[in-house]
């Protein structure tokens, strides 16, 4: 197993990675040309962020990814930071430290890279249901959790939007 | 100022007056207005000058989607009035809008200080939470990182 930054070349493959997490998990509708946009950007500009991929095999296959993105910090501040857009593994590789090691890739990055010789700080917002109720337990195992959040819609709403 | 007291409270970014500012005025003046501001709805309690409670709701977007939602950028309740029901005046005011809006709310409870309090009284007020935010470092040295870049 090797954990690296994508490159152009692997646009595809994450692309294909987060239709499928995207159909496990998403809550809003998926837009797949601003998908790629990102996906792309995250690849070729170290300025907006980076994306890690975990390869198995041989010939290899990206089995894992995260996102990271360089944004601003919150409303009220000219800070940046490194916030995770996606965190995932394909469903057969669950059962490995895929997960954990896309957390410690995240970590790494957040105490290496600056923005204009600022830190990074990583924020994560992890969506908890049945499906990711594990995924929550590793992140509380390996970060300090800061807050939770809460969606509301009018009762007459479907559950997905 | 109600936004530098919060700040003061549960910040973990050194506060930019000039971001604040431009926050609020998106949402008193509708001629700041551009095409591509976000839509800002500002809730208060309080007689004019004596604000005593505060809620900031912003219409925005998910990386991955081009629909739209609302989200809290703040949710404040000055300490000497937090033994009255503002805090649950302002949720049910965040409800409304929504309502109003017809768009979905994503409200977050973002800080160290009393944050499971707080957690509660919006499960009370909008279900179990849908997810969990964390951060690295942990929150003691982003504060500290705060205090050395204002030294």
């Amino acid at each position: 197993m090797t954990i690296r930054l994508a490159q152009a070349t692997d646009v595809d493959a994450v692309f294909s990675l987060l239709e499928t997490m995207h159909d496990e998990v998403g809550v809003f509708s998926f837009n797949k040309e601003l998908v790629r946009l990102i996906v792309e950007r995250l690849t070729v500009d170290l300025t907006a962020g980076v994306i890690g991929v975990i390869e198995v095999g041989e010939p290899s296959v990206i089995v894992a990814t995260v996102g990271l993105s360089i944004m601003q910090g919150a409303w009220y501040t000219n800070d940046r930071t490194l916030y995770e857009l996606w965190s995932f593994v394909q469903p057969e590789h669950r059962r490995s430290s895929y997960a954990k090691d896309l957390i410690d890739f995240s970590k790494k990055c957040s105490d290496m890279v600056k923005h204009n010789g600022s830190d990074l700080p990583f924020f994560s917002a992890v969506v908890e249901n049945d499906l990711t109720s594990a995924k929550c337990r590793l992140y509380k195992r390996q970060l300090p959790q800061v807050g939770a959040f809460f969606l509301y819609k009018s009762p007459e709403e479907s559950p997905r939007v | 100022m109600l936004t530098e007291e919060m700040w003061g409270e549960s910040a973990l970014f050194p506060y930019s007056e000039g971001r604040v500012r431009k926050m609020i005025t998106l949402a008193t003046e509708p001629q700041a207005h551009v095409p591509t501001s976000p839509i800002v709805v500002i809730g208060v309690i309080g007689e004019p000058g004596q604000v005593e409670a505060s809620t900031g709701l912003i219409a925005s977007q998910f990386w991955y989607t081009e629909a739209w939602h609302i989200e809290d950028v703040w949710h404040f309740v000055c300490p000497k009035h937090r033994k009255t029901k503002h805090s649950k005046h302002l949720l049910n005011f965040s409800k409304e809008v929504q309502k109003s809006l017809a768009l979905p709310l994503v409200m977050g409870v973002l800080s160290d200080v009393r944050t499971e309090a707080k957690a509660r009284l919006y499960s009370r007020e909008f279900g179990k939470p849908v997810g969990a935010v964390f951060v690295w470092p942990t929150v003691q040295t982003l504060k500290q990182q705060i205090k050395a870049k204002a030294a």
